[in-house]
C-alpha cells in the first residue's frame, strides 16, 4: 500500500480532480486546507516582507490531498492529475509524492 | 550561518549620533561607504527606503534590521550601531529601537540574504544576547559578543 500526497496549488482544479479520482475508482481521500511556506514567511513575518516578489508563486491557499491506495493505482492517479491540471507541463500547479505504508489501522477491508 | 564573519570593526558605531529612523539608516550606510566607496549611495538609500515602505524592518524587542538587495555589489555588507537614545522605528511592538543592523546583499545572492536575515532575527530573539550587545562600549566588544554567542550556539 502507498500513501499518496498531492499538493494542489491551483485550487480551482479541486472539484474536477476529485471527480476524476471517483471515475478511476479512488474510494476516498482527505483534503486539507494548507498554505505555502513562502507565503507565510513573506506575509506574516515582517522581516521577510521584502521577499514577497520572490515568493509570489507561493500560494496563499492550497490543498493537500492524502489518500491510501494500492500501488497499481498510482499511474492512474498520476494520469488523472495530468488530465485535469496539466501539472506535468506547468510548474506551480501541483506536486505528487508517494510513500510506503507499513500498516493500516481502522481501514475497511 | 555565522554572523560574525560579516561584522567589520569599521562598520560598527557606538553610539549612533542620529536620532531618527531614516537618518540612522543613512548613518550606518555612510559607515559602509566610507570603507567601500564603490557603493552607490543614492541607489542604495532608495532600495532601503523601498524596503521600509513594504513593511517595517523593526522586528521588535528594540531591534531593527533595515536591509536591501543591491545591484552591482559583489559581497555582503553589514553595519551595526547602538542608538544613543531610544528611537521610534515604526516597530510592530511599538517599542523604541536601540540595536540597528544594516544589511546589504548582492541582488543575485538571495539565499545568503534569507539566511542572514533568518539567523539575525532568530539570534536576536535571545534576550541575553540583546542585553550583552546593548552593553557594548566599543566595536571589538560587539564582534566578541557575537563570536562567543555563535561559538556556544554552534558547538
Amino acid at each position: 500500500m502507498k500513501l499518496i500526497i498531492i499538493f494542489l496549488n491551483k485550487i480551482e482544479y479541486l472539484d474536477d480532480l476529485l471527480a476524476a479520482f471517483l471515475e478511476i475508482g479512488v474510494p476516498g481521500a482527505t483534503v486539507l486546507d494548507s498554505v505555502g511556506m513562502g507565503h507565510i514567511v513573506s506575509h506574516d513575518i515582517p522581516i521577510f516582507a521584502g521577499l514577497r516578489d520572490f515568493f509570489a508563486g507561493s500560494s496563499p491557499t492550497n490543498k493537500t490531498i492524502l489518500m491510501v491506495t494500492q500501488k497499481d493505482m498510482i499511474p492512474k492517479i498520476d494520469e488523472a492529475l495530468k488530465d485535469v491540471t496539466g501539472y506535468h507541463q506547468k510548474t506551480g500547479v501541483a506536486k505528487m509524492i508517494s510513500v510506503p505504508v507499513d500498516d493500516l489501522f481502522g481501514f475497511e477491508k | 550561518m555565522r554572523i560574525s564573519p560579516y561584522l567589520d570593526r569599521d562598520c560598527i558605531k557606538i553610539p549612533l549620533k542620529k536620532h531618527k529612523k531614516y537618518e540612522i539608516i543613512e548613518e550606518l550606510l555612510d559607515l559602509i561607504i566610507q570603507k567601500y566607496p564603490e557603493i552607490d549611495k543614492q541607489k542604495t538609500i532608495q532600495s532601503l527606503m523601498d524596503r521600509e515602505k513594504i513593511e517595517t524592518t523593526a522586528v521588535g524587542n528594540h531591534v531593527a534590521i533595515p536591509h536591501a538587495r543591491i545591484k552591482n555589489i559583489q559581497k555582503v555588507y553589514l553595519a551595526f550601531g547602538i542608538t544613543e537614545k531610544s528611537v521610534d522605528f515604526d516597530a510592530l511592538d511599538e517599542k523604541p529601537v536601540k540595536l540597528v543592523f544594516l544589511l546589504l546583499c548582492p541582488e543575485k545572492k538571495l539565499n545568503t540574504q534569507i539566511g542572514l536575515l533568518a539567523r539575525l532575527s532568530r539570534f536576536l530573539h535571545d534576550k541575553k544576547l540583546r542585553k550583552e550587545l546593548a552593553k557594548c562600549k566599543n566595536n571589538q566588544s560587539v564582534i566578541n559578543v557575537f563570536t562567543e554567542h555563535e561559538n556556544k550556539h554552534f558547538s
